[in-house]
């Protein structure tokens, strides 16, 4: 799996948010998940962009549950990880301990 | 609940325009859970933050949002090629049936697409006159760093005049300009082998060419000192003069050319990019300088402009320039005094001062035109789209979806539209070409109009554009047809609903108003037309010839010389067979420069005060050939010489402004500064002037001279003929060539054409104006019986109804009427409300009549109502008459 490997930043995170939220995973959760964890604003655009980006690579699958009235009658649409998302998370990340194994980023490098 | 929880839970949703620009940017699969999870956090946050809080926030999201959107949705489109086919192939069919539709009803459809290329047509014609002036390809290089300089006499409100060469001097002292350079237009005699032949000629100082930089296509520009009197002189050929004189001969530098009796070196020949506008018809370049190097400050004859330094602004050399003028009416009040400077860019200084409202009434009367011609086709389409309601209804029960419909008869009316934008542009060439051949080929805007890229363009956007106007709200409603109902009812009548007669009430009502405001326009334009054909100009121009005489400086140098000429001309042309009378004038009628003059015995102060007239030099028998009546005192005679008391007439205007109440006959006045004798008044006359416009300028004082007491070497010639002028033209070139065989005579007119020549500007374009409204007034007439008739005929049905159950016809017909009568009411309260707000327009180009004509304001929507009301009484009075039995079957 060469080419899932290279996973770019935002598209982990939207996939680590869908991970962490389990069953719970739409819209509103994975948003404000993203948001909470990375402390700067998200919009609902560019979360759908990368949610449909890493459904059609095979990461995640959705289906769309049923209308809630406090939605104006409009269904959400959850997400859940698929094996082959979970193994390019984990690729993603194992790639990434390589690269900071035995590198001490400290201050009194810099000196 | 909080005291306004009520008020709270109805403005607790998100904003509409946000939530629209969501869902068209959202591709379809995504579009209700986003907007979903949206509207639930939008639900949460109204707790937290408040509602305004929480719509700024949706706000936020929204506009941050549709770029991811936007390209979701592209990925959306085709995601295969099997599917990218089928995706074409409905637009196909969308164009297929278009095409099956349009065959169907072959005549409507040509209806619709003809009415849209007679709208499309006109805005493309106008578009063209348009850009030559808004995209003109000036000769000058970077024509955005030129700028022209303008005095402004204050005292007539002038905004642009001239300048004078010694203020040309001095305001090139200034740190605005790289250089400033003088232009003026005028006539010279060129000597071909011993023809003499009056060209026009552009004279300019030395360092214009470098101002300008317009190539030369041969040879030089002129050098520094070239304009100074004793130069060599020397000439620069306009290109189409050299093509024509020279066929285009390299050799032809160094040539020598005969001007005005002197010979001339040819050191340059320009580009054919300097043939613009006026510049069109000049022939030679000369430099500023023998005649006119002299020092009067008063004569303002140069048009300057100048080429600004790197980094300087019109504005900023705007400021520094009228310092300077400021500086000058201060130092020399004598004729500088109310005179101030400005400096404006190039393309405005090149379009007459009143261009761009005449551009703007035009632009907007054939964008009214479009509108209405887009009214009438909407109407037909919703006339059709009733009658079409069944095969919509079966579409969508088979399952079209609402897109669908709507996108098929976009598709249709996109079809009519390009057909209408193709004969459109013939129908423009069309027009152009009838503008040409109406104004015989002088009016330089017309003849350079051109259907070129970006005329093409534009017709492109408004073809594109204009099925969006008329074919949306039908098509809309076409989509909202209730399936069941249409089928039930087999869906003829099912468009006669409340909605339906909504809108096209509404149509009714625009079409009405925007026809009435165009209409009041045209109007008011047409009165002006009209009253300048019947303006008096003081003169009686019928059966006139006149002919222009200009004799060379070279061969008639002094006052004797002149004089003995016209002399011996006024005896030769009175034998012109046919004719009754001959006078000379200085210059014909029309607007001629006022002159300052004295008075005696007034001590004038302050030079603005000074009395200023138009002066005007006349044989004895000019005032009895043009009928200028004679109100007081004595004419000019044979008896006035250069040896006799120096004596004048004077006009009604100028006895009212400088005598009143008082006998002016008697009085001594000096023309000019100068220690001329005084001349005694000897009668009062009629006046002649009158403006470009054709307006009579009854108000302007006028001197007239006898020219035995100012000879002047040019004079024109009027020959008044019992029959045909144009009869007298061979005997009178003949007259003048009896007494000098060399001397030509020019600019051959009758006065009747002249008087036509001298308003041809704004007149030509002031009839086209109308002609478009008189056009627009059919077309809303048109369209507004058709409208209106419709939704008459639509209740047929309850019309019968009503008379079999025992209604009065008059009962019957006052409802409808009343039906129609209150959007009539709508329409014409809007119109008139709106051109009572345009004709603030038009008050700078109407002549004769107020810009809120009455007669035009009561009339046009007098007319228009009268349409509209037969419009609803025929096909209702026709109802009335229906048997109802057979009514009801019908439907």
């Amino acid at each position: 799996m060469a080419r899932s490997v290279f996973l770019g930043e935002f598209e982990q995170v939207t996939l680590l948010a869908v991970a962490r939220l389990r069953e719970g995973a739409y819209g509103v959760a994975i948003r404000q998940e993203i948001e909470d964890r990375s402390d700067r604003p998200v919009a609902i655009g560019s979360v759908y962009q990368a949610l449909d980006r890493m459904e059609r690579k095979g990461f995640i699958r959705s289906n769309v549950g049923e209308p809630t009235p406090e939605r104006g009658g409009r269904a959400k649409r959850f997400y859940g990880l698929t094996p082959s998302g979970r193994q390019a998370l984990l690729a993603a990340r194992n790639t990434l301990d390589r690269f900071w194994e035995g590198l001490d980023l400290d201050p009194e490098v810099f000196v | 609940m909080t005291p306004f929880g009520h008020r709270l839970e109805r403005t607790a949703v998100p904003p509409r325009l946000a939530r629209w620009i969501l869902s068209v940017t959202l591709p379809g699969r995504y579009r209700d859970n986003q907007l979903g999870d949206l509207v639930e956090e939008f639900r949460a946050l109204v707790e937290t933050r408040g509602v305004s809080g929480a719509r700024r926030w949706f706000w936020r999201q929204t506009l941050a949002s549709t770029k991811s959107n936007l390209i979701l949705s592209l990925r959306d489109r085709p995601r295969s090629t099997k599917e990218g086919t089928a995706r074409m192939g409905t637009v196909w069919q969308d164009i297929r049936y278009g095409v099956r539709g349009v065959r169907k009803n072959p005549g409507s459809a040509a209806i619709c697409a003809f009415t849209l290329a007679l709208a499309i047509g006109v805005n493309t014609a106008i578009f063209s006159l348009v850009s030559i002036v808004a995209f003109a390809d000036l000769p000058m290089q970077d024509p955005d760093r030129l700028a022209f300089v303008w005095m402004t006499d204050m005292s007539t409100a002038q905004s642009r005049t001239s300048v004078s060469h010694q203020d040309l001097v001095d305001l090139q002292e200034n740190s605005s300009f790289e250089s400033l350079a003088g232009l003026t237009l005028g006539t010279a005699i060129l000597s071909v082998d011993g023809d003499p032949d009056r060209v026009e000629t552009g004279r300019v100082t030395d360092n214009f060419w470098e101002t300008w930089r317009v190539p030369l296509v041969l040879g030089r520009g002129f050098l520094p000192g070239e304009d100074r009197p004793g130069a060599d002189p020397v000439v620069i050929l306009a290109h189409g003069f050299w093509q024509e004189r020279y066929a285009g001969n390299p050799d032809v530098l160094g040539e020598s050319l005969r001007v005005n009796g002197r010979g001339h070196t040819v050191v340059g020949v320009v580009s054919p990019k300097m043939e613009f506008g006026n510049l069109g018809r000049t022939s030679i370049w000369l430099t500023t300088g023998e005649p006119q190097a002299g020092g009067d400050r008063g004569a303002r004859q140069f048009l300057v402009s100048g080429r600004l330094q790197p980094g300087v602004t019109v504005q900023q050399a705007n400021e520094e320039m009228a310092a300077i003028g400021a500086r000058l009416s201060q130092q020399y009040p004598e004729t500088n005094a109310g005179f101030g400077v400005h400096v404006q860019d190039t393309r405005s200084s090149l379009m007459s001062e009143e261009l761009p409202t005449i551009f703007l009434l035009m632009i907007l009367s054939v964008g009214f035109v479009l509108l209405i011609a887009c009214a009438n086709v909407a109407n037909m389409l919703f006339a059709r789209s009733t009658s079409r309601m069944r095969e919509f209804a079966v579409r969508s029960a088979l399952g079209a979806g609402k897109r669908r419909i709507v996108r098929q008869l976009l598709t249709e009316s996109l079809l009519v539209s390009v057909a209408a934008g193709l004969m459109g542009l013939c129908f423009a060439h069309g027009v152009l070409s009838l503008m040409v051949f109406i104004t015989r080929g002088r009016e330089a805007l017309f003849t350079m109009a051109t259907l070129d890229r970006e005329v093409l363009i534009f017709t492109l956007i408004v073809t594109m554009a204009a099925p969006v106007v008329f074919g949306l709200l039908p098509a809309l409603r076409a989509s909202r047809a209730d399936v069941s109902s249409s089928l039930k009812e087999g869906g003829a009548r099912s468009g006669g609903g409340r909605r339906g007669s909504r809108i096209r009430g509404t149509l009714v009502v625009s079409q009405i108003s925007l026809a009435l405001m165009l209409m009041i326009l045209a109007g008011v334009a047409a009165r002006t037309v009209m009253t300048i054909g019947e303006l008096d100009p003081g003169f009686d121009g019928t059966n006139v010839l006149s002919m222009v005489v200009e004799l060379p400086e070279g061969d008639y140098a002094d006052d004797e010389s002149v004089r003995k000429f016209f002399g011996e001309l006024l005896t030769t042309a009175s034998a012109i067979p046919d004719a009754e009378g001959i006078g000379l004038v200085n210059s014909r009628p029309g607007l001629s420069a006022e002159q300052r003059f004295e008075i005696e015995g007034r001590a004038v102060v302050d030079s603005r005060d000074q009395p200023r007239a138009a002066r005007t030099v006349v044989s004895p028998d000019y005032m009895d050939v043009m009928r200028i009546p004679l109100f007081q005192g004595r004419g000019f005679s044979s008896q006035d010489t250069e040896e006799t008391l120096r004596v004048a007439l004077v006009n009604q205007a100028a006895t009212d402004k400088f005598w009143p109440g008082e006998d002016p006959i008697g009085q001594r006045i000096r023309l000019g500064s100068d220690p001329e004798p005084w001349l005694q008044v000897v009668g009062v006359a009629g006046g002649t002037e009158f403006s470009s416009t054709g307006r009579s300028l009854e108000h302007v004082p006028q001197i007239y001279v006898p020219v035995a007491q100012h000879p002047r070497r040019s004079m024109t010639l009027m020959v008044r003929t019992r029959t045909e002028p144009t009869l007298a033209v061979t005997a009178s070139r003949a007259a003048v060539w009896s007494v000098d065989p060399d001397q030509p005579v020019d600019d051959v007119r009758t006065m009747e054409q002249y008087a036509y020549d001298v308003r041809s500007n704004d007149f030509a374009l002031l009839t086209l104006f109308g002609a478009f409204a008189l056009f627009a007034l059919a077309m809303a007439a048109m369209g507004i019986y058709g409208v209106m008739s419709y939704m008459v005929s639509e209740r047929r049905a309850e019309i019968s109804l009503r008379m079999a159950l025992g209604a009065e016809r008059w009962d019957v017909l006052g409802m409808i009427l009343r039906r129609g009568g209150i959007l009539l009411a709508f329409g014409t309260g809007i119109g008139v409300v709106g051109a009572l707000l345009l004709s603030r327009l038009l008050a700078s180009l109407v002549v004769g009549v107020s810009e809120r004509d009455p007669i035009t304001f009561v009339g046009v929507p007098f007319f228009l109502v009268l349409v509209a009301l037969v419009a609803n009484y025929v096909p209702a009075f026709r109802a009335t008459k229906v048997d109802p039995m057979q009514a009801m079957r019908t439907e």
